[in-house]
């Protein structure tokens, strides 16, 4: 790819990102943070977890997503009786028009390019593991038969914080499969004005396609295939493995002796990340996975190439990390007890990874 | 792809210019360091007293080591290598991890490709190297290392030098001034009598107090006693002092050996005689205790003791008129202090009251003038001895002597005194008062008819 190209292509992402961005934002008043999250988790190839209380615009901005991208939409209610057929499609019997009867595969919402899958926590684990393997697999398999699902394929769930009674708490495995989660706050005054102003008005807004509806999920295919051209320096692939390693509790931590890839430079590390390792040691059960890497880096390209440059730098790992692991994070007893949540514990250790840059 | 050779060019310029700056940094501010150090231990080395000046050498020199240390350690951290330059221009040019990205990307591609694992080329790094390229403007060696030298560190050494260079220039005006010759026929203020010791000099020296010569002496003396103080013994002590002395050498010159070698040498004689009187007192340590004292001292210096009358030190004899006539003409105080203590047979064992002293004879004494030396005596460079002259120590510097100096006799036969015989100084005698009745009578004037008969 020439210079001129590598150029053009970069600045076509960009243009195609702002443009989304635009176009929600005509719609979702506010919560530009948590759309650009979800804009970069979308083209990172990545699904996003949402967890904001009820009405604060979680199916509006995917579906606004949706729209603007000109691609299929799904929207799937999670209830405690829902079935995994009922996300996935199911075979039924269907009699020909020769007489024969012959089961046919019938698709479930899962196939679609955008699913929201709203109050997933709702849902009995059963449930919640068809939509794993979608997702994780892009595909489903009935019956064993699998069936792949039409790219991009692109899960936006929600969890609503409050009425936790009748959930069932997501399996780390599942939360793992999300590249980011985000927490949607409430809105501001003067966001909650213009949103009761615009809501309820006689004209609605409405979001524009960006692309053209045919062209539109192999340009998204393009664009997430862009992204993965993004240079990576070593020291920043270390960088993201020492942040890694430092989310998981010295106890676990492997014998590879790197100690969060930071083991080689003991002598530094010792004071330096002392802080931060303390609070993972005190108050961490389970660090993130080596998909937290892969998020905190697919992220680290999004944001690269949104800046307009090949090459991640430290700054892109640093601004996607505390959405990449904060639910990759599994607190202890301890933390609850003394109000400590993942936040603060990424923090601490993005700290403690920033002095053992080089 | 746009060639990267321009890129690691720069890179090169960049780390050889930044290298050289931090080495001059590193050397100016070593400089600075050690002049500095130097100034302040030439002028302890002129100022102090030999245990002071050892205490300080030490110290400096440890400051002037661990700075060495901290410099070379601060000069290790900043030395560049060609790993860590790409980092460093990123970070100061603004380059947002550009050349960092490119040359760690082209260094594991290359890596990659020599172990057979290489794959195509990343599709953004004719990119990457497109826009390095693009802005090796903006990170020129003379825009990235702005100054070729350090002007903190460079004014630092010079101050530093200029001070070293001032302290040798004023080392002359710090050495001690030479002892002083007056002409007095009084005592000296502040100088106790001794009912043993006449007070009642021709001439004074007056020198200034050498406090570490009780030290010599003290040391010596327990070198004698096959002790010795340990720590005085010390190698770093001897190294400390030779340094010492060496400096002073080195900026007094020769002069100032001499007078240190003189000065030694009346200590050494004033010791001798305070064991001589201590013998005489019955083994009393009272007079050796007052030599100790750095307080004011006298010494008699050139007082031969071989010569008839003499009979102790420090009491004053008749003298010989040529010596007292030398001195008398010695207006020059440096060179009667050269003569002080010449004798060497003040270091010798006295006899006790009323006894000759050891060697006495009818004769002068053959060194009288002390060893011969190989002084031109017709050069610049002489001096003459200042025989039976009192020498008085006093602590911190020579004290001027009260009083006038006694009238010149005035000339009974001014038409004798031109080209017949050089004038002889007519010297005053003091004598005891016991003697009165029979000096009276010897040097009475009588009327020479009465003598006829």
């Amino acid at each position: 790819m020439t210079p001129s190209v590598a150029s053009a292509a970069i600045a076509e992402f960009q243009a195609t990102f702002t443009a989304v961005r635009r176009e929600i934002a005509k719609v979702v008043i506010g919560h530009d943070r948590v759309i650009e999250t979800i804009l970069t988790a979308f083209f990172a190839g990545g699904h996003v977890l949402i967890e904001g209380v009820p009405g604060t615009g979680k199916t509006l901005i995917v579906r606004s997503l949706a729209e603007a991208l000109n691609l299929s939409f799904n929207r799937i209610q999670f209830t405690v009786d829902l079935m995994p057929a009922d996300i996935t499609g199911t075979r039924v019997i269907n009699e020909g028009a020769d007489g024969r009867r012959e089961f046919v595969f019938v698709a479930g919402p899962v196939f679609a390019h955008l699913l929201l899958a709203d109050e997933v926590n709702r849902a009995t684990p059963k449930t919640q593991a068809a939509l794993l393997e979608a997702m994780a697999e892009q595909q489903v398999t009935v019956a064993g038969t699998s069936y792949p699902l039409a790219p991009p394929f692109f899960v936006l769930a929600t969890l609503n914080p409050i009425e936790m009674e009748g959930t069932y708490r997501l399996p780390e495995a599942q939360l793992d499969r999300f590249l980011f989660k985000v927490l949607l706050d409430y809105p501001s005054q003067a966001e909650l004005e213009r949103i009761v102003g615009t809501t309820t008005s006689a004209e609605t807004a409405t979001v524009s396609p960006v692309l053209e509806r045919e062209h539109a999920p192999a340009r998204v295919e393009e664009l997430k295939r862009l992204v993965r051209h993004v240079l990576v320096a070593p020291d920043v692939e270390r960088y993201v493995a020492t942040l890694v390693r430092l989310t998981v509790p010295p106890a676990m931590r492997g014998g590879d002796g790197t100690s969060a890839g930071a083991g080689a430079r003991a002598g530094r590390t010792a004071g330096a990340s002392a802080a931060g390792e303390d609070d993972v040691a005190r108050y961490v059960a389970y660090g993130s996975s080596p998909r937290g890497g892969q998020a905190l880096l697919l992220g680290a390209k999004v944001m690269a190439l949104l800046d307009g440059r090949p090459h991640v730098t430290h700054a892109d790992v640093d601004r996607g990390a505390l959405a990449a692991l904060r639910h990759r994070i599994v607190l202890n007893f301890a933390a609850e007890a003394a109000g400590i949540d993942t936040a603060h514990v990424i923090e601490g250790v993005l700290a403690a990874a920033r002095r053992l840059r080089p | 792809m746009p060639a990267v050779d321009p890129i690691e060019r720069q890179m090169r310029l960049v780390r050889r210019r930044r290298n050289l700056l931090e080495l001059q940094r590193g050397v100016y501010f070593l400089i600075a360091t050690a002049a500095t150090s130097a100034a302040a231990l030439v002028l302890l080395a002129l100022v102090a007293s030999e245990r002071l000046f050892a205490a300080a050498s030490w110290s400096l020199g440890g400051a002037v080591a661990a700075t060495a240390v901290l410099l070379g350690r601060e000069l290790r951290q900043r030395w560049m290598s060609s790993d860590t330059v790409p980092g460093w221009v990123d970070a100061h040019a603004r380059l947002r991890g550009r050349l960092a990205t490119l040359v760690a990307v082209r260094a594991r591609d290359a890596g990659a490709r020599r172990g057979g694992e290489g794959g195509g080329e990343p599709a953004f790094l004719p990119l990457l190297v497109a826009e390095n390229v693009a802005r090796l403007p903006t990170w020129r060696p003379d825009a990235l290392v702005r100054r070729r030298v350090p002007r903190v560190a460079l004014a630092a050494a010079l101050a530093a030098t200029a001070a070293l260079a001032l302290a040798v220039l004023i080392a002359p005006r710090l050495r001690p001034p030479f002892p002083e010759i007056v002409y007095s026929d009084e005592p000296v203020d502040g100088v106790e009598s001794d009912e043993q010791t006449d007070t009642t000099p021709s001439r004074i020296v007056v020198a200034p107090a050498r406090r570490d010569a009780s030290r010599h002496r003290g040391r010596e003396a327990g070198a004698a006693a096959g002790g010795g103080d340990d720590a005085d013994d010390s190698r770093l002590a001897q190294l400390s002092s030779a340094l010492q002395d060496r400096i002073r050498r080195d900026l007094w010159g020769r002069e100032w050996e001499r007078m240190r070698d003189e000065m030694a040498r009346a200590e050494r004689a004033m010791n001798a005689r305070s064991a001589a009187s201590g013998r005489e007192r019955g083994g009393s340590d009272a007079s050796e205790e007052r030599g100790e004292e750095d307080g004011d001292r006298w010494e008699t210096a050139g007082l031969s003791s071989t010569r008839p009358g003499t009979r102790r030190l420090g009491r004053k004899t008749g003298g010989d008129p040529t010596a007292n006539g030398h001195a008398a003409d010695a207006t020059d105080t440096d060179a009667a202090a050269r003569g002080m203590g010449d004798d060497e047979s003040l270091t010798a064992p006295r006899a006790g009251t009323g006894e000759p002293a050891p060697g006495a004879g009818n004769e002068s004494d053959p060194n009288l003038f002390g060893p011969a030396t190989n002084v031109d005596p017709h050069g610049g460079d002489t001096f003459e001895l200042a025989i039976n002259a009192p020498v008085r120590a006093g602590r911190g510097g020579p004290r001027r002597p009260s009083g006038e100096a006694p009238a010149a006799d005035r000339d009974a036969q001014p038409q004798l005194g031109r080209g017949t015989h050089g004038e002889q100084t007519i010297r005053r005698m003091p004598v005891p008062a016991a003697y009165e009745p029979i000096v009276r009578e010897v040097f009475a004037h009588r009327d020479p008819a009465a003598d006829m008969r």
